[in-house]
């Protein structure tokens, strides 16, 4: 990346800040490379990380005068909850750094982070590479798989409203044959109640229906919502987690 | 580096060497003269500069300098007496230390 993408990169990770706080830390370092001379751009500029690491660390700066538990150090920024007392990274010579120290922890996390550095680029480029390679066969098996869920979905859908429509009916049905029995009952009274019976029958048989049908849907759309509001929180407590 | 160089006394050497130059310093040279003490990464200096600024202990002015305007940091009365705070502390603290290292201190 080259110096004019850098600092245009930086000024858009910027944009949520004050304007005055972001012209002056885009003034610090076009001055900071400006003096450290063309002949060293990219050596300070590597130094300096990735946009997104600086604007952290500008970002980081302002929290600090908000009333942000966190100190700056020579290894920069260290939010005071985390354990760094031991903590010494030694960004530029991490040889030197593993001979003086080699507390598990601190080894851990420069592993990992290196680690995580070094495989990223190759690995994403594999599978990017093995995806558009699986492209001809995988698009028309998922599409194939999509159009099987979405009709099976569709189907049990249908089955579930005509089941819960038809149990409905039987309840209605039921209680108007019912009343017309009543009406009849003094007429023909024996044919009167066998019609009381039935549709006594067809009432049960309706209500049955509904409850079959209705409380595992009722139960099912309740779970589905309370997981929603579950994840929405949870990613909203995250959220606030990595902020402090 | 083995010891860690917390908050303060980063604040102090940044100071320190500001107050060395009665015209003022600009950051590429503040970090370079920083570097000379302690392992400093480069981006680490710009939040120290600006919150000492925020803090009233630097003063910032832009002066032309090879066709362009560069910023120059420059220390306050304000800063001057932090920084005379942190220098006893400072030898206070480096004597204690240096007294139980070498065995005298009881």
């Amino acid at each position: 990346m080259n110096r004019i993408d850098f600092m245009q990169r930086l000024e858009l990770l910027l944009l949520d800040i004050p304007k005055a706080e972001r012209q002056e830390a885009i003034q610090y370092y076009e001055d900071y490379l400006d003096d450290a001379g063309v002949e060293n751009e990219q050596e300070v500029l590597e130094a300096l990380g990735t946009p997104e690491e600086l604007a952290a660390s500008i970002r980081e700066g302002l929290k600090e005068d908000t009333g942000g538990n966190g100190e700056f150090s020579e290894n920069g920024y260290h939010s005071r909850n985390q354990k760094n007392e031991n903590e010494i990274a030694h960004r530029r010579n991490p040889d030197d750094f593993r001979q003086q120290h080699s507390s598990a922890e601190d080894f851990n996390r420069r592993y990992r982070k290196e680690k995580k550095k070094g495989m990223s680029p190759g690995m994403l480029a594999l599978v990017i590479i093995l995806g558009i390679l699986a492209l001809p066969v995988g698009l028309p098996v998922a599409l194939a798989i999509g159009i099987v869920v979405l009709v099976l979905a569709i189907v049990a859908v249908i089955l579930v409203a005509v089941f819960l429509f038809v149990g409905v009916i039987c309840v209605i049905a039921g209680i108007i044959s019912i009343w017309k029995a009543v009406v009849e009952l003094f007429l023909f009274p024996a044919g009167a109640v066998l019609s009381i019976g039935i549709s006594l029958v067809v009432i049960g048989v309706g209500i049955l229906l509904c409850i079959a049908i209705g409380m595992p849907l009722l139960k099912l759309l309740t779970r589905a919502f309370r997981k929603t509001v579950d994840t929405c929180s949870g990613r909203l407590h995250k959220k606030g987690g990595d902020n402090v | 580096m083995v010891f860690n160089t917390g908050a303060a006394l980063l604040d102090a050497i940044v100071l320190a060497v500001v107050s060395r130059e009665a015209e003022g310093t600009y950051g590429y040279k503040i970090t370079q003269e920083v570097r000379q003490a302690i392992d400093l990464s480069e981006s680490t200096l710009y939040p120290v500069l600006r919150r000492l600024q925020k803090d009233e202990c630097l003063e910032v002015y832009d002066m032309e300098f090879g066709g362009r305007n560069r910023r120059y940091y420059k220390i306050t009365p304000k800063g001057s007496a932090q920084l005379r705070l942190y220098e006893a502390e400072w030898s206070r603290y480096s004597e204690r230390i240096t007294a139980i290292f070498e065995g005298g201190y009881r």
